[in-house]
């Protein structure tokens, strides 16, 4: 019983996390309609900002929570720039271009990290306020974990009242729903897009930033989660806040419970889910069909 | 016509050209010029898919994969001979992407994609991971090959006839009455089902030949280097692949062939001279992406020509 | 119809684009420096990087050292070194490069055994010297290996023998064993050579569990839960770099940490330890370190670590094995006389060179640098402000195979 608590808390929160980057996504293709597949580069430009504001004061471990502000903040305005000098004349054309476009930039962004930050790794402590662990029902739970189990549905929320209960959130749908109609109607639909592009850019610093204390900072670390990010909105349904949500915790909690009773097989099990969803119910378990 | 005679001209320049290289051209850069070859075959047969029937397959790496593995695995572990393995690589992965792609032709646009991502991820996984059979991430080495086929030399000359023979059949092919049908269905999907034509079927028909061609370019691959590797399925490689058509030209059918060259050279050059080749192939990616839309190709005959793109 | 007259005439101008370099290599055997070329091979982006960056300083250093002292055969060495992204397929590209194009004498690098395993068959077909840097796969000197190939540091299999030894000696005979190791080739051979080479120390050992996460899995905690509530009394992983130092992170972070014993197999990589500090490293560890220059007191090792950090500002990782193995090609060239590959490869067989860790012998049955490894507990050494491991032992010559059982594995 314990084993299985232990493993949703942790599945849970690796959901959390997974649910940060792979929101921005989801929010980018339903309302751009572009795939960027370089949105796992920004996670990684949060978790290195997220060292560098951490270190900023010599051995200030409290300086995290001023990270947690500033660091994906940084990420959005470098968000804003890419989308205004790159991702923007690319709307009208073609899906496959843009494509090709991001991936060109996952090669930029990853030098980018390596010119200024260099090739060491890098560690970012928890915060103290975060750190040690809970009896809960015969196991122990870690803080930071349920920090980060609680901090996912705030997001969520707080995504939820944006779209929906402001003015800007209003815009937003409208813009996704009809770029052209939107446009006829006044609303200027290129400043919303890098609106929209900056708050995913924000959501994906935000997952670099928290994950950053619970893991390593390192090159290439955009590579360990960008499949994942496909496979979750995917299976949430692209464009679907919720299906994000929902696709990230399935992620999470298949990832942690499967690695007890199916251990080779867990890593498949994300592919094959994936191909289901997308041959039984392609529109994902909470999107639209077109 | 002029132009005609330009072809009839220029065609045989460059094929006589092709045929002498080796013999005043070092080793290092026959080797290259294979690769390019390989990679020609490859581009070409994801375009069939992409450019020409819209339907963009980010699996490619994992068909042409599997070309390569099922002609290794023969020779090594069945010990058929390469004059059959090869073939072998091409016929069975078309054979393996049949009921892959009768589910991937029910998918479009975006849909397809991820789904044949996440077949060719799921091949990708087996191969790795069930390394008793195939070696996993170790790979196989040293497969034995014919006695005629041992020199770059000799096996510049059989990529060459390879390439143009599988170059010389997607041609005919986008060229008949099915190839013309698929592009009409390209273009509107709609009008070409109410016109009659079964659209799953041409679709799927379309996924086996550009896989039948993509394994063709694995299993040339292999048996160059003699070798095969977890990594020939690996996603990156189908963003190569995809991005050599992409930036060769997809409206033209020689435009990978040409990307493929360009993308090669420019990979073998950048390393050369700096450890930052990311941000030099990506910066070039980018603004090739943004100035030249219809890539290298298109971006040369508009120039020509001096008119915008015209649609085939 | 235009676009196929410019696709056409634009292979044809790409062809002859292609001829400038070509038609510039050839003059390059005119080159008035006429340096000896050294091809070496290894990730300069990606995690990989930084092993890179601890290495290269070695063979810079041996290179500047030998030039110094008037060059081989009166000729420099040049190192030129290249991407080979982890990846074979680019690992032997840049080989053919290296060896067709630049005519290196010699190739040597690379952390990947799947990259070393490409390039080392190319380099037996072409008869060239390839020199494995630090990818550790056993197989590459033993059922892979052959006359062109050879290997500067140690190798897999010794070190999960020594760690066996090592568990033994600081823990005592635990009998509960789980194991935590990457889902590879090289994660399964590392735990099968360690559980053969501990139940030969202590019979009635036994697997309670095992997990095989991916390489570069962001998240452990699922399965350091699991092992927290098993009954394991030591823990085997050969997670490594990055993976370990997460792997630790969470491992404090649930409790782990400290409460049973745990045979960290690559956790005294110079990458690695530099990263702790007293409110972060891993308890009741013991570890393997190739060069763990911390616990050596020669005298020659001393000034080598001083050396690399007045050159880098970093400490040597496996650039002590790549500055020792270019010193010992360097002298084997000179006993020849010649830059001849087969009486090279004669002259290191058997050959007794210098490194940082003493004398080292590169054995001729297997063309293996018989360099020890370095296993102990990881505590804090306040001498050098870090911590590392302590009480080294340095497992040498008995934990390799002998020639006997290579030439078994080579039969096969």
């Amino acid at each position: 019983m314990q084993l299985i608590l232990g493993q949703i808390i942790a599945g849970l929160s690796l959901g959390m996390i997974f649910f940060l980057i792979s929101v921005g996504l989801s929010i980018v293709f339903g309302t751009l309609k572009v795939l960027n597949i370089a949105h796992a580069s920004f996670y990684m430009l949060g978790a290195y900002l997220c060292y560098t504001v951490t270190h900023l004061v010599y051995k200030s471990q409290n300086m995290f929570w001023i990270a947690l502000i500033l660091a994906p903040v940084g990420v959005a305005i470098f968000g804003g720039i890419i989308e205004l000098l790159v991702i923007r004349p690319m709307y009208k054309r073609e899906f496959l271009y843009q494509l090709i476009l991001t991936f060109g930039l996952i090669y930029i962004i990853a030098d980018i990290v390596k010119l200024i930050w260099g090739v060491q790794f890098y560690q970012v402590d928890i915060p103290p306020q975060l750190q040690g662990t809970v009896q809960f029902l015969g196991t122990k739970l870690s803080y930071y974990h349920l920090f980060m189990i609680a901090l996912g549905p705030i997001v969520l929320a707080l995504i939820w009242v944006l779209l929906h209960k402001t003015k800007l959130g209003r815009i937003i749908r409208a813009v996704t729903y009809s770029r052209d109609m939107s446009s006829a109607l006044g609303i200027n639909v290129s400043l919303i897009y890098t609106v929209v592009f900056m708050f995913a850019s924000w959501l994906a610093g935000l997952g670099g930033t928290l994950m950053a204390p619970m893991a390593s900072v390192f090159l290439g670390m955009d590579g360990t989660v960008t499949i994942e990010c496909f496979i979750i909105i995917v299976i949430g349904g692209l464009g679907s806040t919720g299906g994000a949500f929902l696709g990230a915790i399935l992620f999470g909690l298949a990832n942690s419970i499967g690695i007890i009773f199916l251990p080779k097989i867990a890593i498949a099990l994300s592919f094959i889910a994936m191909a289901v969803v997308l041959i039984i119910r392609p529109w994902g378990l909470l999107g639209k069909p077109e | 016509m002029g132009i005609d005679k330009v072809k009839k001209i220029s065609y045989p320049i460059l094929l006589a050209l092709l045929l002498v290289l080796p013999h005043f051209v070092a080793e290092g850069w026959i080797s290259i010029i294979i690769e390019m070859f390989v990679l020609a075959i490859a581009a070409t047969a994801a375009n069939l898919m992409a450019g020409y029937s819209g339907m963009v397959s980010f699996g490619v790496a994992g068909f042409y994969g599997a070309g390569a593995y099922i002609t290794a695995l023969l020779i090594t572990k069945a010990g058929v001979p390469f004059e059959i393995s090869f073939f072998a690589g091409p016929v069975g992965t078309a054979i393996l992407s049949l009921p892959f792609g009768w589910f991937c032709v029910r998918r479009s646009a975006v849909y397809f994609s991820m789904l044949s991502l996440a077949f060719a991820q799921l091949m990708h996984l087996i191969v790795f991971t069930w390394y008793s059979f195939t070696g996993g991430d170790n790979g196989i080495v040293g497969i034995p090959m014919p006695a005629l086929l041992g020199s770059t030399f000799s096996y510049y000359y059989f990529a060459l006839a390879v390439m143009i023979v599988c170059l010389a059949l997607m041609w005919i092919l986008i060229n008949s009455p099915f190839g013309k049908a698929i592009q009409a269905l390209r273009d509107n999907p709609e009008r070409a089902g109410f016109v009659g034509i079964d659209v799953r079927k041409y679709q799927l028909a379309i996924f086996v030949v550009g896989n039948f061609f993509l394994a063709a370019a694995g299993s040339l691959f292999c048996g160059f280097n003699q070798n095969v590797f977890a990594e020939y399925m690996h996603w990156v490689k189908t963003f190569d692949i995809t991005a050599v058509y992409l930036l060769g030209g997809i409206f033209s059918f020689l435009g990978p062939t040409v990307g493929a060259a360009i993308y090669i050279f420019l990979n073998k050059i950048i390393i050369r001279y700096t450890e930052y080749w990311p941000i030099t192939l990506g910066a070039t990616i980018v603004l090739i992406t943004l100035f030249m839309p219809d890539g290298v190709v298109g971006f040369i005959s508009k120039k020509i020509s001096g008119k915008g793109r015209e649609s085939k | 119809m235009k676009k196929i007259f410019a696709s056409t005439g634009l292979v044809f101008i790409i062809v002859l684009f292609l001829m400038i370099p070509i038609a510039k290599s050839q003059t390059k055997g005119l080159d008035l420096d006429n340096p000896i070329k050294i091809g070496y091979l290894n990730s300069f982006t990606g995690p990989a990087a930084l092993g890179t960056a601890k290495d290269l300083p070695g063979l810079y250093l041996a290179i500047e050292e030998i030039n110094a002292d008037g060059g081989v055969l009166g000729r420099p060495l040049k190192l030129i070194p290249r991407d080979d992204k982890l990846n074979p397929e680019q690992a032997l590209r840049e080989t053919k490069d290296l060896v067709l194009n630049d005519k290196v004498f010699w190739v040597q690098g690379t952390l990947s055994s799947s990259a070393a395993r490409a390039v080392s068959e190319y380099m037996r077909t072409q008869k060239k010297i390839f020199v494995i840097e630090s990818a550790k796969s056993e197989k590459l000197t033993a059922e892979w290996g052959h006359r062109y190939v050879f290997r500067a540091t140690n190798n897999a299999h010794m070190e999960a023998v020594a760690i066996a030894s090592g568990c033994v000696k600081n823990f005592g005979p635990l009998k509960k064993i789980y194991n935590l190791s990457p889902d590879y080739e090289g994660g399964v051979s590392a735990w099968r050579t360690f559980f053969d080479a501990y139940k030969k120390l202590v019979p009635d050992a036994k697997l309670v569990g095992e997990a095989w996460p991916k390489l570069g899995t962001q998240e452990f905690t699922a399965y350091l839960t699991a092992i927290l509530n098993s009954e394991a009394e030591l823990l085997f992983t050969s997670f490594y770099q990055t993976d370990a130092l997460t792997m630790l992170k969470q491992s404090i972070a649930v409790g782990l940490n400290g409460k049973i014993a745990m045979a960290g197999f690559w956790h005294g990589m110079i990458e690695t330890v530099e990263k702790f500090n007293a409110e972060f490293y891993p308890k009741k560890t013991v570890a393997n370190s190739v060069y763990p220059f911390w616990a050596i007191d020669t005298p020659e090792s001393k000034i080598f670590v001083e050396k690399v950090k007045a050159r880098q500002g970093v400490y040597p990782g496996y650039g002590a094995c790549g500055y020792t193995f270019v010193k010992a090609m360097a002298e084997s060239i000179k006993k020849v006389g010649s830059l001849d590959t087969e009486k090279v490869i004669d002259a290191l067989e058997g050959a007794i060179v210098d490194s940082p860790v003493g004398k080292i012998e590169i054995r001729g049955c297997d063309h293996q640098a018989m360099w020890p490894s370095g296993v102990g507990l990881i505590g804090e050494l306040p001498k050098w402000n870090m911590f590392a491991t302590k009480n080294v032992i340095l497992v040498g010559k008995e934990a390799y195979p002998t020639c006997e059982e290579i030439v078994k594995l080579r039969k096969r």
